[in-house]
């Protein structure tokens, strides 16, 4: 069975569920989930691009051979979300502190009701 | 009417990336399964004349991390890993600095008092995290996983032991070990470049593919960043876990 639609549309619903709640709401943390959402998406899909049919783990094992075609799923895209992953955590951490120093500043996590910030987003 | 708009635009968003990357020339450039880099991996010439068969057991060979997906992230790109941390160390001291500008002395350190349950279970989730976490981290040239995800549980361990105990987590000791081991990520760096004539070229011998005493400067490399991680994740959580209660405080 062929996983790649399943797992690209599952890759691209988490994309937009995080760009609806981006946009749909005004909540800090609200957007804080959704650009986590909209990362997870992204890694999905990324990863999926190095899938091939009936491959294995890409770890040098007895089914390795230098010849014929390479058993494995290629490792780059692997490589590459493993940095994509750690960049996030710092992110979301700093996000986080600024969503902490949002809340001193005005007493909660909504940015809706705060005219400055609703200048700034119309 | 406005989020009926916001879920209208952005399921035709997804509805057109969709058709864009899963057909038409989209899909078979990033869904051929390989990668140039991919397959020159594959293919390498690992010690002069390319021998019949690389497998578990061969001898010499450039670097020799079984896992794949570690020697890309350790040998061909060990330089942008050292970027990587150092992005990391950046997130959580930009956390500190935005949180903690302004910090009153003696403020910030009050942690609930922990519950029975906690304070009697932590010592050995502690000792369970601990043995794993190290565990993962030392298998990182063998095994999925490797230093993120080993310092990722050495952390929850740490902190967890941490408040169990009450007590804050010394920031200072945190810093120490932070700053030790990227010193010592550079440090290896170094040890190439003077040795192998290469930033973070690998020294020592490989040993033989698949062993657990093989691909000795991935193996280190991977320790120092499990150490790294765990240190900056516990500063992270401490720095987080700190904060008072904005909510109750009233706006200005």
């Amino acid at each position: 069975m062929n996983v790649v639609p399943i797992v690209a549309i599952s890759a691209l619903l988490l994309f937009g569920i995080g760009l609806y709640g981006l946009w749909s709401g005004r909540n800090v943390l609200r957007w804080i989930l959704a650009v986590g959402l909209m990362e997870t998406g992204i890694n999905v899909f990324l990863v999926l691009t190095g899938w091939r049919p009936g491959a294995a783990v890409p770890i040098i094992t007895e089914a390795f051979s230098t010849r014929g075609p390479s058993p494995f799923i290629d490792p780059v895209p692997s490589a590459l979300v493993l940095t994509s992953i750690v960049i996030g955590l710092g992110t979301t951490t700093l996000a986080l502190a600024l969503a902490v120093l949002h809340a001193r500043a005005h007493g909660d996590l909504d940015c809706g009701d705060d005219p400055e910030t609703a200048e700034v987003l119309e | 009417m406005t989020r009926l708009l916001a879920f209208l635009v952005c399921a035709g968003v997804v509805a057109l990336l969709g058709v864009f990357l899963l057909t038409g020339p989209a899909r078979d450039q990033l869904f051929r399964g390989r990668s140039e880099l991919g397959d020159a991996f594959s293919r390498r010439d690992v010690r002069g004349p390319a021998p019949d068969q690389v497998g578990p057991g061969s001898p010499a060979l450039e670097s020799a991390p079984a896992n794949t997906v570690t020697a890309i992230v350790l040998d061909y790109r060990g330089f942008d890993t050292l970027g990587e941390v150092t992005v990391l160390f950046a997130a959580v001291a930009g956390a500190g600095l935005v949180l903690f500008a302004r910090r009153r002395r003696g403020q910030a350190g009050a942690l609930r008092r922990p519950s029975l349950i906690l304070t009697a279970a932590a010592p050995w989730v502690f000792l369970f995290l601990f043995v794993v976490g190290f565990a993962i981290a030392l298998h990182g040239h063998l095994t999925p996983g490797g230093g993120f995800p080993g310092g990722a549980l050495l952390a929850a361990g740490l902190v967890l032991l941490l408040s169990a105990t009450g007590r804050e987590p010394s920031a200072r000791r945190l810093h120490l070990l932070e700053g030790l081991a990227g010193f010592s990520f550079v440090a290896v760096g170094v040890v190439g470049l003077v040795w192998k004539g290469s930033f973070l070229a690998h020294f020592g011998a490989a040993g033989a593919l698949g062993d657990f005493w093989s691909a000795p400067v991935t193996m280190l490399l991977y320790l120092i960043i499990a150490l790294k991680v765990s240190a900056e994740l516990a500063n992270a959580v401490r720095t987080l876990a700190h904060v008072e209660d904005p909510t109750t405080k009233e706006a200005p």
